[in-house]
């Protein structure tokens, strides 16, 4: 008679079997008593087990939870502490900071204040000079001889006479958007 | 007194899933309160394997501490969708193997579990004390995987599918290591009897 193996006994003791197999030992454990011996041996092994090893008492319980809940709260302490002790830290620096530098309080308004127009005007200094047409022409091609025009500087320069009227000087520029027209003062005029 | 042990994932279903998940979400946010419920709630499983794999009172006790505090540490891992026992099994068995290989002092077997009177008879009595003695030895002599995988499906009974979500392996490994740990255990007692009886 073949037995069963030992290994495959242990896996039937502990219910560890899936169906053909299982039929199959059962089928011979009804015919082997030393296979039914050898399962018993298996199952009393198991049953001293858990008899003893059965679990904790309540006692030893309680003493994981007291232990496990002080450690806790030793861990809290200590974070918490350092906590404290971080911000002590940070306020000290901050009033430090403020006795030694003494910064000055910002402005008023000062977020909320537009930023200033800034314009630049360049003024060549002159002596003054009567207006006239001739002037301005001589005056015209000095500046293009001794210095360099600039791209916006003014190019031509016109007369324009009106009857009964103011005259008027014509400029145009480097930009032909921009034109200047300048009424001429009569007083100047006469004295032209 | 002692407290019984439970089988299968009865701590999972001891305590309400919806329960469970809320103390543990709690629990992640910090909430101290919430932390000692879910100690209160499975301190027994913990403790339980500890004692079954340590086969040491003061061992398992130091170990179920550390447990507890390595889950408040690594609570925040723990991801909500998945289940809490496995996930708790296997921390213990890995601080259990921890705190063995530290310790790695002779075992006082007899300070293992208080030996229970089954019987009057004296004789009888001495006798199934000595089994049940020869046995956990045995336990004690068996490989860490094999001892935790007898552990965790004879004396906590776990499937060997929760064996392996507890282990890491496959459930064929796990299949392999809990009749190699049977067969070692009956060889093991059964060379003791003999040698008794001679």
């Amino acid at each position: 008679m073949t037995h069963v193996p030992k290994e495959r006994l242990a896996l039937y003791a502990g219910g560890d079997l899936v169906s053909e197999e299982l039929r199959r030992i059962e089928g011979h454990l009804g015919t082997c008593r030393e296979c039914r011996d050898l399962l018993a041996e298996f199952r009393g092994n198991l049953v001293a087990l858990q008899f003893r090893l059965a679990g904790p008492t309540a006692d030893e319980l309680l003493a994981v939870r007291r232990g496990v809940i002080q450690q806790l709260q030793k861990r809290h302490r200590v974070v918490a502490g350092w906590r404290w002790a971080a911000a002590g830290v940070a306020v000290t620096a901050a009033v430090s900071t403020v006795l030694v530098f003494h910064p000055e309080p910002p402005p008023k308004n000062a977020g909320n204040a537009p930023p200033a127009a800034t314009a630049y005007l360049r003024v060549p200094y002159r002596p003054t000079a009567e207006v006239s047409l001739p002037n301005l022409k001589r005056e015209l091609a000095h500046t293009r001889r001794v210095r360099r025009p600039e791209p916006a500087g003014i190019r031509s320069v016109n007369l324009l006479a009106q009857q009964d009227g103011p005259r008027i000087l014509k400029m145009t520029t480097a930009d032909p958007n921009v034109v200047i027209l300048w009424q001429l003062d009569e007083r100047t005029h006469d004295r032209d | 007194m002692t407290v019984p042990a439970t089988l299968g994932w009865i701590d999972r279903s001891m305590s309400e899933p919806s329960l469970l998940r809320d103390l543990i979400r709690k629990a992640k946010g910090g909430d101290l309160h919430s932390f000692e419920d879910l100690v209160i709630l499975h301190e027994a499983l913990v403790l339980r394997v500890a004692q079954r794999l340590l086969l040491n009172r003061e061992d398992a006790q130091d170990a179920a501490q550390e447990v507890f505090l390595r889950l408040q540490r690594d609570l925040k891992h723990f991801q909500q969708e998945r289940d809490f026992a496995p996930w708790l099994y296997r921390m213990t068995v890995n601080i259990c193997h921890d705190v063995r290989r530290r310790r790695k002092q002779e075992i006082p077997l007899e300070d293992v579990m208080e030996a229970p009177s089954m019987s009057p008879d004296a004789e009888t009595t001495i006798l199934l004390q000595q089994q049940q003695e020869m046995v956990v030895a045995a336990l004690d002599s068996l490989s860490e995987r094999e001892r935790v995988a007898i552990v965790l499906r004879d004396l906590e009974g776990l499937s060997t599918a929760e064996v392996a979500a507890a282990t890491g392996v496959s459930e064929g490994t796990v299949r392999s290591q809990i009749s190699m740990g049977r067969v070692k255990i009956r060889n093991y007692v059964a060379a003791r009897l003999r040698r008794r009886s001679v």
